[in-house]
Formats: C-alpha cells, sequence, structure tokens
C-alpha cells in the first residue's frame, strides 16, 4: 500500500516532471505480469519497468533487511496509506526490499540520490523536483 | 555514486510488462528521467 501511495502521489506530479524536462520512470522488483495490474491500480500512465534480479537496487546500494520494514514509522506510513485509500493486496516482490529515487541524465550524470530507510520513507517531491531543474 | 557505479548500473536490463528487455542506461541518453524505485508492486 506504500509503495500504491508514493506512485500514486508522484503521478499527480507528472506534469511538473515534463515542464522541467524530465521524465518520471518507476521500476519495480516483482514478475513482470504485475506491472499492468498495478499500473491500473494507481492509474499510472507512465513507463513502468521491473528488475527482479534485483541488481540495480544492490549497485544503487538500497536497504534490504526486516529492521527496514518493522518499527513505528513504517506502521504510521501504513496507517497513512490505508486511511487514504490505498489497501495492500498481496505484495508482489522481496517485502523487504526497499527503494529510493535516481535523478540522472542527460548522459552519465546523476543529480540526486535518495536511498529509502524505512518503508514509507520517500523524498518530498519537491526535492525531487528541484533536482530536475535545469 | 561514483561514475563506474553509475556505468555498471546503466548496462543493468530491466523488462517492460510484456517482457522486452531495455537496457536502463538508454532511459537517460537523451533526456533526464527522475527513477523511482519502489520496494513491490502491492
Amino acid at each position: 500500500m506504500i509503495s500504491r501511495r508514493q506512485v500514486a502521489d508522484l503521478n499527480k506530479n507528472m506534469k511538473a516532471f515534463k515542464r522541467k524536462n524530465s521524465q518520471l520512470v518507476v521500476i519495480g522488483n516483482g514478475p513482470e505480469k504485475f506491472i499492468t495490474p498495478f499500473k491500473e491500480a494507481n492509474g499510472y500512465k507512465g513507463p513502468l519497468f521491473t528488475d527482479p534480479s534485483l541488481a540495480t537496487y544492490k549497485i544503487l546500494g538500497f536497504k534490504k533487511g526486516l529492521t527496514s520494514v518493522i518499527g513505528f514509522s513504517p506502521l504510521k506510513a501504513g496507517i497513512r496509506a490505508l486511511s487514504t485509500g490505498y489497501l495492500q493486496k498481496g505484495i508482489q516482490g522481496p517485502p523487504l526490499q526497499q527503494g529510493g529515487v535516481l535523478v540522472v541524465g542527460p548522459g552519465n550524470i546523476v543529480h540526486y540520490i535518495y536511498r529509502s530507510q524505512k518503508a514509507g520513507d520517500h523524498p518530498p517531491v519537491e526535492e525531487i523536483l528541484q533536482a530536475c531543474a535545469v | 555514486m561514483d561514475n563506474q557505479a553509475l556505468q555498471k548500473l546503466g548496462r543493468q536490463i530491466v523488462l517492460d510488462e510484456k517482457g522486452n528487455p531495455e537496457m536502463l542506461s538508454a532511459l537517460w541518453k537523451d533526456k533526464r528521467v527522475v527513477l523511482v524505485f519502489i520496494r513491490h508492486f502491492g
């Protein structure tokens, strides 16, 4: 439900990313057959890929482990997502894997990287938009 | 992240909904992209 809420929040800012000449791309890690249902559930129309090998997550140094999904703040984020209608309908992907955000390009230039520390830990959209400023 | 790690990242293959492979660096070759890595499809 936290991932669904995160994607829905970003979806609302799709035009703002476009205005900055930046393209929003979502990368997941479950089997590809779950991409279409996930997009439909979120109303997300942008590009979405998957990396079931998790190689990209590993290279980026994203967290993986039990301590990142238990505790008060993941619980609070879960309740917030649930209370706003983002009901989790089963997890497709490794539940202990954390994600993050990378702003890159054109070419091999990194402008921003954010590694989520816990479930529900996402950077503010304004911060990402700032990294998109040319 | 250093340039070597970024180049390695760019060589990774991701799949679209039909299972078609895409090299990650192709996404940012000509434009700025915001890659959002989510925890799971759920």
